[in-house]
């Protein structure tokens, strides 16, 4: 059993460095055992979850080896660190501004400013985040410089990102724990105070799931993929509506009395 | 007949004491400490009330962690003031799920995959080899 769980998880360590054509590892037997040994420390009973996890896992380890491998001094390894760099990067790019060229300007110039800054990368498990991150800055830079896109984009994404999703269905919000005045909002809420302000978002806000938002990720401290997950939306679009519930709560005056009030 | 001067300044008055203004001012200040952590951070998302600049800096650092530790399902263990600047600041948030958004395409392997892949231009890791 523990051989064939053991057979199972390398199978998947060494599938997700192929399939991602990761070349870097140079002892894989060690590589695959230490993170099955991380694994199974690890109480994941769904299989699913599990996959995801280890490939999780793979991106973890293989980030600091591409990093040492960014700053080292072997040329070769550098080399084939900054190309697999730029092919995590470029499908990145594209998704982001539907353009080759521009993609491949974009993924250029964040190699170039990744490897003058990579001592600025304080956690190299996150390193293709970081990356990731100054991709981002550049094409915003761009958009910005170039007025594609307002400043402040927000709304602009809301249109595209709201698009996308609507074949998706509707979440049955009284079947999550997000609907406004359940057990787990009690909790929090204790005092007269607080219930007369969630009273107020509940009359201010008309949309159930921007109610959910604000209360899951205020008052029950719940990230936004935990929260896209359980109201059946892609991130993009928590971040949307979540937008939209503040901008309508600061003009709401049931908001602003209540919220007064505190300050009696 | 009011001056130009008198109908600004009534303005400016009229402004200066509207509730809009009066909580802004409040949550700027250590008044706002007299709200629960999680309606004071709503307020100030609300309000859209500017963190400190550490904050700020410190939070763009950790940023790539944080999506990192929400991936992982470890966003309740990582600092939580990194997590409370997030709540209060669209423009942080806003990259952070640009950020997270495309991480979860690239795990579930979602992102469209172009045909051909140019090449990089790898001559700035020259200078440093000579």
């Amino acid at each position: 059993m523990e051989d064939s769980w053991e057979k199972h998880c390398c199978g998947i360590v060494l599938k997700t460095l192929a399939d991602r054509d990761w070349q870097l590892v140079e002892d894989q037997e060690r590589f695959t055992a230490d993170i099955c040994a991380e694994m199974r420390q690890r109480d994941i009973t769904d299989t699913t979850q599990e996959r995801t996890a280890i490939q999780r896992a793979v991106m973890r380890h293989y980030c600091v080896i591409m990093h040492a491998a960014c700053s080292g001094s072997s040329v070769s390894h550098q080399q084939r660190a900054f190309r697999e760099l730029w092919n995590y990067l470029f499908p990145i790019a594209l998704y982001k501004t539907h353009d080759a060229q521009l993609a491949q300007d974009l993924t250029q110039q964040s190699l170039e400013k990744a490897w003058k800054h990579l001592a600025q990368c304080q956690d190299s498990a996150s390193f293709l985040a970081w990356v990731g991150m100054i991709l981002l800055n550049e094409v915003r830079d761009w958009f910005r410089k170039n007025k594609r896109l307002p400043a402040d984009s927000v709304d602009v994404i809301t249109e595209t990102e709201m698009n996308r999703s609507e074949d998706t269905p509707e979440p049955e919000l009284n079947q999550t724990p997000a609907s406004p005045g359940s057990v787990e909002i009690d909790q929090v809420i204790n005092d007269d105070l607080h219930r007369q302000l969630l009273d107020a978002i509940e009359k201010c806000l008309k949309d159930p799931r921007q109610r959910a938002i604000l209360i899951e990720s205020f008052l029950n401290e719940r990230g936004y993929k935990e929260i896209a997950e359980m109201l059946n939306l892609a991130v993009g679009n928590v971040h949307v509506l979540r937008h939209r519930a503040l901008r309508t709560l600061r003009k709401c005056k049931v908001f602003i009395k209540s919220l007064g009030d505190y300050f009696k | 007949m009011q001056s130009i001067h008198q109908v600004i300044g009534g303005l400016f008055q009229m402004i200066a004491a509207s509730p809009h203004s009066q909580i802004r001012q409040k949550l700027k200040s250590s008044e706002a400490d007299i709200l629960p952590t999680p309606i004071r951070q709503l307020a100030r998302a609300v309000w859209n009330i500017p963190s400190d600049r550490k904050a700020h800096t410190r939070c763009r650092a950790a940023l790539a962690a944080l999506v990192d530790a929400e991936m992982d399902g470890e966003l309740a263990l990582f600092d939580a003031s990194v997590r409370e600047h997030i709540l209060e600041c669209n423009r942080c948030a806003s990259l952070y799920v640009e950020l997270l958004e495309i991480s979860l395409l690239d795990l579930f392997g979602r992102l469209p995959r172009p045909s051909s892949f140019p090449s990089p231009d790898l001559s700035f890791l020259e200078a440093l080899h000579g």
